[in-house]
């Protein structure tokens, strides 16, 4: 009694208080107000626990009427979805039945009993009782199947799952047999590749319908191995994803391309630097899996051949490393270039599988395009592409269109203003001052890695473009002017760009020369010791050959290899007594005629700094330095002049000598105001009475005089 | 009809519209290009009335300055009036300061001034505007050109280190401008002045190493072969060959003169007249009755001079006549020699005068000269003035104001002259003098440093010629029964490569030594 007692202040307690769902419900009976649907079923759940809990406990005390009414409780909560809504804790919903059903047949309700079985079953057609239960309760239960359960054998081709009102059943190849409430089910069949199945199924109480489901198959799959991964296969053009690394090394993992309708299709398989995969493929019914496929590399395999083994190879932007071994690039167009301290080679073009080519990588100093400004009708990468095209004979410089990202990067990085050089290309904008822009050329120039600098514009008619050329170093550019449309405009530009710089180095006999009326030959005028002649003597023959002017001399002398030490002549000398002379031949410093407008002084400037830095010692050192100089003083960077003439160290005598050294210097400092050094070396120059300013140029002693006078 | 009237009514409208609307600069233009269209042809006339338009109606276009330009240039090159070029210059440097004209004004006042005479006030002028050209206009095409002129003016002003300076600075800053050859040959005159043949032969040589086939080429090898013969031949040997060459009549007689016109022609004046000895010649000589010698002008045409007046080829003849004490001027009557200074004024010696009178160059009688009984006289371009003074036994030589500057007798050490009969300067301003059986050649400038071969590093002192010393370089004396000898050569010229052409009396008939 007092164990009822408890067990019904308990059971009341229950009753009486609201269930959390009720707390959880508030005046209005709405559910949820404040709760989230989890946490609303999380409530639920725990709540039906503790009722099932509850119910149960009261049914093990044969406490009936107690816990009839908590599985009520139970029982309204988990089916509180409504019909068809989704059970919650189906497992405990058929346990609640089962008691119940105990329950109210212990209470001699066989109708509830039936109903609660008859539910029961329809949430699990092949529930049994367990062990210990009373045989009359079976017997009720199995009446109750008899009247409310049948039973569907269905088979499935293929095999697989299949649902039956959303409820998953495995069929293998024997025919599933379900018993299943009576009436009208749902059967869904689907798989990949076939037609999904759905059909109706009426099943009676007691009876078994049959189900023969063949699924129709509309498509298969095709599954593809690729060697090596990271191929993108494409099925009738259309991309189906890329294979992936598999287990084995150099072997994708399987990739399966499902819904592949029947019938005929193509296979391609593509990956940058291999080749195309092609293959026709045919699917009747099944699914296939064709062997794994061997991609062909598609790569070309380039050859560098050039001078300067310290020259560096970049593809496409990204460096390869220094030239010596080959270079392999995938089939397609690349931007090859060779990039050395003394120049650059670029090379564009297609490459195809399987091609091999020496590409002769002649480095010329690299001038890229850093300002192009296109007229009406133009872009300015369209006029960049243009004049690179139409400027690739230039033997001795390249332009070319740099990559966009390194350019204004470097400009960035370098913080070139936009305009630097638009006042010189003839467009608006304040000119900055010489050695600002010599500043930024350098530097602009170091930051590319290339010798020089260059930019167009179109002109007003727009077919005029005015080129310029700055050489890292030089603030004051080279002024081109060709036309689009005329090719004759063109030639001439790339004439005077590819014109050699004369020679800087000439032999020469210590002796001068003139021509005679009336005398045919070659007149000493005025001869030094050693070279075995005399004024008045005629040079009639030299080498061989013979000489009727002075003309003729030069012509003989100049043939001379720059190894020759002597030059054979013929001499008719006093009293017409002929006589063979070896005159001694001396290689001397030429200077360029800097003067010259028609000289390119950042072109010359590029290939005398080339010279300075190549391995040559001697006079053809001299003679590339001073030269150098020469040309930086025409650019007026009279510190690189003075710098370039720093090392220069020549005897006095005729021609280009110490005094023309000290002189040039002189210059330097002048400019430079550095009055007392200049001072030194005009006087150092005015008392060299053989130099000349180049080879049969003006004496330099009177120039310095001349330099001297002014400064008093 | 009526709209084809009325159309053609409509484009005579319009265009209408656009002549009377034509601007003025544009007028200015086109007749700027029509005067230097005619100017080419050679039509002047035309081409000075499209200039003085274009200055005179259009001062204000932009092309106002070279039309001027373009009139300083026809009167200077082509009608020789340095009055009208100086008024055109003038009106650039007064009203077209600033404009691009202004640097060759300033080159053409320059060359004015040098055209009046190579007195040193003339010289400064000169000098003064060739300066102002690279001064002002420092950027200006003209300013090579300007320095060579420089480099000429200091010439003839005898400074020969500023002229050196100021050409070797041309050479050095313009090698390749045409001047630059110009500035060569320049140079080399100034080199020879400062005693350095040897160096002034091969700066010269330079023009035809780099200036091949030009005028300029040609000159310099005439001019080296001259230097060459005086100053390497003549130390080895002599000067001169007798050439297989031969110029003129087999026979001709009488001959009182020879001279060598611009246009490289040999003219001779004889008792019948004056003739041109060079076949193929394009100059024509002038009839003159008894000449009694012959002279070249500024201009090099021959000019022949009888008893009392200068005969030019064209144009009246001047009759020279010397202001008198009691008011009538006194003709001359017995002229010897004349030659003509840098300003155009004459100098004449007539036998009854012991001095030079001196006229203008439209005879108007300027002063006397120097002194001594003259009867052959020669000049310079600088205004040295030589002349043979038999009664003196000597070669005189003035400078151009007159003054005796030297004195070389007619028999020293090494020559003996005392039959001189002639005397003539070279390009460079060598005297040579004729006798009889020999010439003799003397140089006003310092002898180069003895065995240098090379240029001396300072200048040499010019002391010698600053002094009017001649000494003598060399002397021609073939033996007279040699083939090449002369017995009685009575007038000689000096070509521009030195070749001698002389007239010997006795063989009569010239001959031509190389």
């Amino acid at each position: 009694m007092k164990r009822v007692g408890v067990a019904a202040i308990v059971l009341a307690s229950l009753v009486a208080a609201p269930s959390v769902a009720d707390a959880g419900r508030g005046a209005g009976g709405e559910v949820g107000r404040g709760l989230s649907r989890a946490d609303q079923a999380q409530d639920a759940t725990a709540t039906a626990e503790q009722l099932f809990e509850q119910g149960k406990k009261q049914f093990g005390a044969f406490q009936y009427d107690q816990a009839v009414p908590l599985f009520d409780k139970l029982i309204a909560l988990l089916t509180a979805g409504g019909p068809g809504a989704p059970v919650l804790k189906p497992e405990l919903l058929v346990q609640a039945y089962e008691l119940r059903a105990r329950a109210r047949f212990a209470l001699g309700d066989s109708a509830g009993a039936d109903q609660d079985f008859t539910d029961l079953l329809g949430l699990k057609p092949d529930f049994t009782l367990g062990a210990g239960v009373s045989p009359r309760l079976i017997k009720v239960l199995d009446s109750v199947r008899r009247l409310t359960i049948g039973r569907v054998s269905v088979q499935v081709a293929p095999p697989g799952p299949i649902t039956i009102d959303g409820k998953v059943y495995q069929v293998t190849a024997e025919p599933l047999v379900i018993e299943i409430k009576a009436g009208e089910h749902r059967v869904n069949a689907t798989r990949p590749n076939y037609t999904p199945f759905e059909r109706n199924v009426t099943v009676v109480a007691t009876e078994m319908a049959t189900m023969a489901i063949v699924l129709e198959r509309v498509a298969a799959t095709i599954t593809v191995v690729t060697m090596p991964d990271d191929v993108e296969v494409f099925i009738d053009d259309v991309s189906k994803g890329r294979t992936t690394k598999g287990a084995v090394e150099g072997v994708s993992a399987p990739l399966p391309i499902t819904g592949v309708s029947l019938g005929d299709h193509r296979l391609r398989l593509t990956r940058a630097c291999y080749v195309d995969f092609d293959m026709p493929f045919t699917l009747v019914s099944d699914d296939i899996q064709p062997e794994p496929v061997q991609l062909t590399p598609a790569v070309a395999k380039v050859a560098i051949d050039t001078a300067d083994r310290e020259a560096t190879v970049v593809v496409d932007g990204e460096s390869r490393g220094l030239v010596g071994s080959d270079v392999t690039v995938c089939a397609g167009t690349h931007v090859i270039e060779v990039r050395g301290a003394r120049g650059r080679f670029v090379d564009r073009r297609e490459w195809k599988a399987g091609d091999t080519a020496t590409l002769k990588a002649t480095l010329r100093s690299a001038v890229p395009f850093v300002a192009v400004h296109a007229g009406a009708g133009s872009t300015p990468e369209q006029l960049r592409a243009t004049l690179e095209r139409m400027l690739a004979p230039a033997s001795r410089v390249m332009f070319f269109a740099p990559a966009d990202a390194e350019l204004a990067a470097a400009i960035q990085q370098e913080n070139i203003p936009a305009d630097w050089l638009s006042p010189m290309l003839g467009l608006p904008g304040a000119r900055l001052p010489r050695e600002a822009v010599r500043d930024m050329a350098r530097r602009l120039s170091t930051r590319l890695g290339v010798q020089g600098l260059a930019a167009a514009a179109v002109g007003a008619d727009s077919y005029t473009v005015s080129l310029l050329l700055l050489a890292a170093g030089s603030g004051e550019p080279d002024l081109l002017t060709l036309s689009l449309t005329d090719s004759a405009s063109q030639g001439r530009v790339l004439e005077r760009l590819n014109a050699t710089l004369p020679s800087l180095v000439r032999p020469a006999i210590d002796a001068a020369f003139i021509d005679v009326a009336g005398t045919s030959g070659a007149v000493v005028a005025r001869a030094g010791n050693g070279a075995g002649l005399a004024p008045g003597d005629i040079i009639t023959s030299a080498i061989g050959k013979p000489v009727t002017s002075v003309a003729d001399l030069q012509a003989a002398l100049l043939s001379q290899p720059a190894t020759a030490q002597a030059i054979a002549l013929e001499v008719k000398g006093a009293g017409a007594v002929m006589r063979k002379v070896p005159a001694p031949v001396t290689m001397g410093v030429d200077t360029l005629g800097v003067r010259d407008p028609a000289l390119l002084a950042n072109r010359a400037l590029l290939d005398l700094q080339d010279a300075v830095r190549s391995p040559v010692v001697g006079v053809q050192s001299m003679a590339a330095s001073i030269n150098l100089a020469l040309v930086h003083m025409r650019l007026g960077n009279w510190d690189d002049a003075l710098a370039a003439l720093k090392d220069v160290q020549m005897l006095d005598g005729p021609g280009v000598s110490a005094g023309t050294v000290s002189y040039l210097n002189g210059l330097a400092f002048e400019a430079l105001g550095r009055a007392p050094d200049a001072q030194a070396a005009f006087t150092k120059a005015a008392a060299s009475p053989q130099a000349r300013l180049w080879y049969e140029g003006p004496l330099v002693a009177p120039l310095a005089r001349a330099k001297l006078q002014n400064r008093r | 009809m009526r709209h084809g009237v009325m159309t053609l009514a409509w484009a005579c409208v319009l265009s209408t519209i656009v002549f009377t609307q034509s601007p003025d600069e544009e007028v200015a233009r086109r007749q700027l290009d029509s005067g230097r269209a005619f100017a080419r042809q050679g039509n002047y006339t035309e081409a000075l009335k499209d200039f003085r338009a274009v200055a005179d109606t259009h001062p204000n276009s932009s092309v106002a300055d070279n039309a001027l330009l373009e009139i300083a240039r026809y009167y200077i090159d082509v009608a020789g009036d340095t009055v009208q070029a100086a008024a055109a210059v003038d009106a650039i440097v007064k009203k077209y300061a600033t404009s691009d004209s202004a640097p060759d004004a300033y080159l053409l006042a320059g060359r004015l001034a040098l055209a009046r005479s190579h007195q040193s006030a003339d010289l400064d002028s000169a000098l003064a505007n060739f300066e102002r050209v690279f001064r002002l206009f420092p950027s200006s095409g003209a300013v090579p050109r300007s320095l060579t002129l420089v480099g000429e003016t200091m010439w003839y002003a005898r400074r020969y280190d500023d002229a050196r300076a100021n050409l070797s600075r041309t050479i050095a800053e313009f090698p390749t401008n045409a001047t630059a050859a110009e500035a060569y040959l320049t140079l080399g005159k100034v080199l020879l002045a400062l005693g350095e043949p040897a160096l002034a032969m091969e700066e010269m040589q330079q023009v035809r190493n780099r200036w091949p086939n030009t005028p300029a080429a040609a000159t310099a090898l005439v001019r080296t072969s001259l230097l060459h013969r005086l100053y390497i031949r003549a130390r080895g040997g002599p000067a001169w060959a007798l050439s297989a060459d031969t110029i003129g009549p087999v026979k001709l007689q009488n001959v009182v003169g020879l001279a060598w016109s611009g246009k490289d022609a040999l003219f001779s004046a004889a008792e019948t007249g004056v003739s041109v000895l060079t076949s193929g010649a394009t100059e024509r000589p002038q009839a003159v009755v008894k000449p009694r010698g012959l002279t070249v002008d500024l201009a090099g045409q021959v000019v022949a001079f009888d008893a009392g007046a200068l005969r030019p080829p064209t144009g009246v003849a001047l009759t020279l006549a010397v202001p008198q004490s009691g008011g009538t001027p006194k003709a001359l009557s017995n002229l010897q020699a004349a030659t003509q200074l840098s300003n155009g004024d004459w100098l004449v010696a007539d036998s009854s005068d012991r001095v030079l009178q001196r006229f203008s160059s439209t005879g108007t009688h300027v002063g006397t000269f120097g002194a001594g009984r003259i009867t052959r006289l020669a000049s310079t371009e600088t205004d040295t003035v030589a002349g043979l003074d038999k009664d003196a036994k000597s070669v005189v030589v003035f400078d151009g104001a007159g003054t005796l500057t030297a004195r070389i007798p007619l028999k020293a050490i090494g020559y003996d002259l005392e039959e001189a009969e002639d005397v003539t300067f070279d390009a460079f301003g060598h005297l040579y003098v004729l006798s009889r059986t020999s010439i003799a050649v003397f140089s006003p400038y310092p002898a180069a440093p003895a065995g240098a071969a090379a240029p001396t590093a300072t200048p040499a002192a010019p002391a010698a010629a600053r002094a009017g010393a001649y000494r003598l370089l060399t002397v021609f004396a073939p033996p007279q029964n040699d083939p090449a000898g002369f017995r009685r050569a009575t007038s000689f010229v000096v070509d521009p490569s030195g070749a001698v052409y002389l007239y010997d009396d006795r063989a009569e008939r010239v001959m031509v030594y190389r």
